[in-house]
C-alpha cells in the first residue's frame, strides 16, 4: 500500500462525437506511482499524456483495465469523489479553471463542493493563498492578475481540497518564463512538504527536476527511469522529436570527444561546477 | 464604452448599508419598488423620496457617481415625459403652442411617470452598488432555495450568474483582441452604414463563440475535478447570517410600507 496510485493494463478509446469513429488514445499502460515522489510525464502532442491524467481524476473511466489511486478503484462510482479528492488535477489553461470573480471565493469551491464546515473553509483558503504566495491578492479579481499568479491561484484551489496527490497537466505552457519558474517552484515546495506529484509537461528541465520520468509515445510508455536513464537514450528522445536538456546534450557531445563526463549530471549548475574543476 | 454603465456595478464601501445582509437588501429593494406603484399622491413620492435620500445618505455612494451611469436612462424617461405631456388629453388646458397642447391631466399623468421611474431605477441601483456581485447571487440562491422544491433551479440560477459574473471581462478582453487582430488586417468596424457594419462583426462574433464554447468545456471540467456535484453536499466559507443591523433595516422597511399604504388609503 505504499503505491498513490497504480495504473494496470489501462486502455483508453475515444469515440468521435461527429464521425463516431474510434480513437486508440491509450493503447496499454501500466505502472506504479510512489506516495510522495515527483515523476515527470513528457511526450510529443497527441502521445495520451492528458488522457492519462484524466484517467488518474476519473474524469474519464478506462475503457478496460485498472485505475486504483490511493487504493480506490476509479470504476467504481462510489469512489469518484474520494478520488478527485485524493487527486486533485491543475491545468493548462490559467483562466478557464477559476470558477469565481474574487480571488479567495475561487479557492474556497473545492471545499465548498465537499461540504467542509466554514470555519475550516476559512483556515484551508487562507493557509493555501499562503502557499501560493498569493495571500496579499485574496480579494482581489483573477482578471486583473498575470498568468503566473492565475495559475498560482488555481493550485491553491486544488491544495485547499487537501489532495494527496496533484495532477499538474502542462501548467506552465502558457506562462511567460517568470510565471514558469514561481509555478515550478511552488510545485517543487509542494512536494517537499509530501505530497505526490505528477507533472505533465514539455520542457525537459522541468523534467530534470523530477525523481522519475515517464516518456510516452503514441498511447504506451517508451521509457521510464530516473532523469539519467531516460536522457541516455538521446537516439530514441530525438526519434520521437523530443528535444534533450542542454546540459545533457553538452555531456553526450563532450564524451564523443573523449571528456568523460559522469552520467548524473543533468542540469546546469551541476555541469558548470564539474567543468571548473575538470582537468 | 461598456465600462461606462453603472447599473449592477458596486461601488465598494463600508457603510451601515454595505454590510446589511444581501436577503434583507434584495427584499427591501423588491418592497420598495412595489410601494412606488401604490404610491399616487405628492405626500406618497415625498416619502419615497426621502426614503431613497436616506439610503444613498447613509451608503456615502456619491450622488454624481449613482446618476453617471444612468444617463442613457435618463434621456429614455426624458422623452417619455414629453410623448405622456402632449399626448395624454383632459382636463384643462395649460399651454397651447400651434397644434401641440398640454392639459392638466397629461401634466400630472407625465410627473407620476417620471417621479416613479427615476425612483424605481435609482433605488434598485442602490442594491447593486452597495452589495457585492458575488453576495448578491448567494442572496438570490437563499431567497429562492426554499422554492426548489417545486421545480426552481435556485442553485443553478445562482451558479450561472457567478459564472457569468467571472466571465464576462475575459470576454470582453478577447473580444477586444479578436477585434485589434482583424483590425491589424484591415477590418473596419466603424465606416458604412448599419448593415455593413452589422455584417463586419461577424468575424469577431464567430471566434468569440468558438472561444466561450472552449471556455465552458475546459471549465465544466475543472469544476469537476474539483468535485463540484451541484448544490447538494454543499457548504459555504461565508454563512450569511442575519445580525441586529438586519432586524432594524426590517422594521425601518415595515414602517415605511405602512406609510405608504396608510397614505394611499386616507389620502
Ligand atoms: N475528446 C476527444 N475526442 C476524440 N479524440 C480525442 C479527444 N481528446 C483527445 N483525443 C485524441 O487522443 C489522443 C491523445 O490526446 P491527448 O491525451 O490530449 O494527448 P496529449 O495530452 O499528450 O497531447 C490524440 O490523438 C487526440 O487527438
Ligand atoms: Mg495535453
Amino acid at each position: 500500500m505504499n503505491d498513490m496510485i497504480r495504473i494496470d493494463d489501462l486502455v483508453f478509446k475515444y469515440t468521435r462525437d461527429d464521425t463516431g469513429e474510434e480513437v486508440n488514445a491509450i493503447k496499454g499502460v501500466s505502472f506504479a506511482i510512489e506516495k510522495g515522489s515527483f515523476t515527470a510525464i513528457i511526450g510529443r502532442n497527441g502521445s495520451g499524456k492528458s488522457t492519462l491524467a484524466k484517467n488518474i481524476n476519473a474524469l474519464l473511466l478506462p475503457t478496460s483495465g485498472f485505475v486504483y489511486v490511493n487504493g480506490y478503484n476509479t470504476s467504481i462510482q462510489e469512489n469518484l469523489w474520494d478520488v478527485r479528492q485524493s487527486a486533485a488535477m491543475v491545468f493548462q489553461n490559467p483562466d478557464n479553471q477559476i470558477v469565481s470573480s474574487i480571488v479567495e471565493d475561487d479557492v474556497a469551491f473545492g471545499p465548498e463542493n465537499l461540504g467542509v464546515e466554514s470555519a475550516e473553509i476559512r483556515r484551508r483558503v487562507d493557509e493555501s493563498l499562503k502557499a501560493v504566495n498569493m495571500y496579499h491578492n485574496r480579494k482581489k479579481a483573477p482578471h486583473m492578475l498575470s498568468g503566473g499568479q492565475k495559475q498560482r491561484i488555481a493550485i491553491a484551489g486544488a491544495i485547499a481540497m487537501k489532495p494527496d496527490c496533484i495532477v499538474f497537466d502542462e501548467p506552465t505552457a502558457m506562462l511567460d518564463p517568470k510565471g514558469r519558474s514561481e509555478v515550478m517552484a511552488i510545485i517543487n515546495s509542494l512536494n517537499e512538504e509530501g505530497i505526490t506529484v505528477i507533472l505533465i509537461t514539455h520542457f525537459m528541465e522541468e523534467a530534470a527536476e523530477a525523481d522519475r520520468v515517464i516518456i510516452m509515445d503514441d498511447g504506451v510508455v517508451r521509457l521510464d527511469g530516473t532523469p539519467e536513464e531516460v536522457f541516455s537514450h538521446a537516439d530514441e528522445l530525438r526519434e520521437m522529436n523530443l528535444d534533450i536538456p542542454m546540459p545533457v546534450e553538452l555531456a553526450r557531445r563532450l564524451r564523443a570527444r573523449g571528456i568523460d563526463i559522469p552520467a548524473d549530471i543533468i542540469n546546469i549548475e551541476e555541469m558548470v561546477e564539474y567543468l571548473c574543476q575538470y582537468r | 464604452m461598456l465600462r461606462d454603465i453603472t447599473l449592477g456595478q458596486y461601488y465598494p464601501g463600508e457603510s451601515w448599508i454595505h454590510r446589511l445582509d444581501p436577503r434583507v437588501k434584495i427584499i427591501a429593494a423588491l418592497v420598495y419598488v412595489a410601494a412606488l406603484f401604490i404610491v399616487d399622491n405628492l405626500i406618497g413620492f415625498a416619502i419615497a423620496l426621502a426614503a431613497l435620500a436616506a439610503v444613498i445618505i447613509i451608503s456615502k455612494v456619491p450622488l454624481s457617481f449613482i446618476l453617471k451611469g444612468l444617463k442613457l436612462i435618463f434621456l429614455i424617461i426624458i422623452f417619455t415625459v414629453i410623448m405622456n405631456l402632449f399626448m395624454i388629453k383632459g382636463g384643462d388646458v395649460l399651454v397651447e403652442i400651434g397644434p401641440l397642447s398640454i392639459e392638466e391631466k397629461g401634466l400630472y399623468t407625465a410627473f407620476f411617470m417620471a417621479a416613479r421611474l427615476i425612483l424605481l431605477i435609482i433605488g434598485s441601483s442602490m442594491l447593486t452598488l452597495t452589495t457585492k456581485p458575488i453576495s448578491l447571487t448567494d442572496g438570490i440562491e437563499a431567497l429562492l432555495s426554499p422554492f426548489s422544491k417545486i421545480g426552481v433551479p435556485a442553485h443553478e440560477l445562482a451558479m450561472m450568474m457567478t459564472i457569468a459574473l467571472r466571465f464576462i471581462p475575459t470576454l470582453l478582453e478577447e473580444t477586444d483582441k479578436i477585434m485589434k487582430a482583424q483590425q491589424a488586417r484591415g477590418a473596419d468596424f466603424e465606416s458604412g452604414n448599419l448593415i455593413s457594419r452589422a455584417k463586419s462583426l461577424i468575424p469577431i462574433l464567430i471566434p468569440l463563440f468558438i472561444g466561450a464554447f472552449r471556455i465552458a468545456h475546459d471549465l465544466a471540467m475543472a469544476m469537476e475535478a474539483r468535485c463540484y456535484r451541484g448544490g447538494q453536499h454543499r457548504s459555504r466559507m461565508n454563512a450569511m447570517k442575519l445580525s441586529g443591523r438586519d432586524a432594524a433595516a426590517s422594521v425601518m422597511l415595515a414602517v415605511f410600507l405602512a406609510a405608504v399604504i396608510v397614505i394611499r388609503i386616507v389620502l
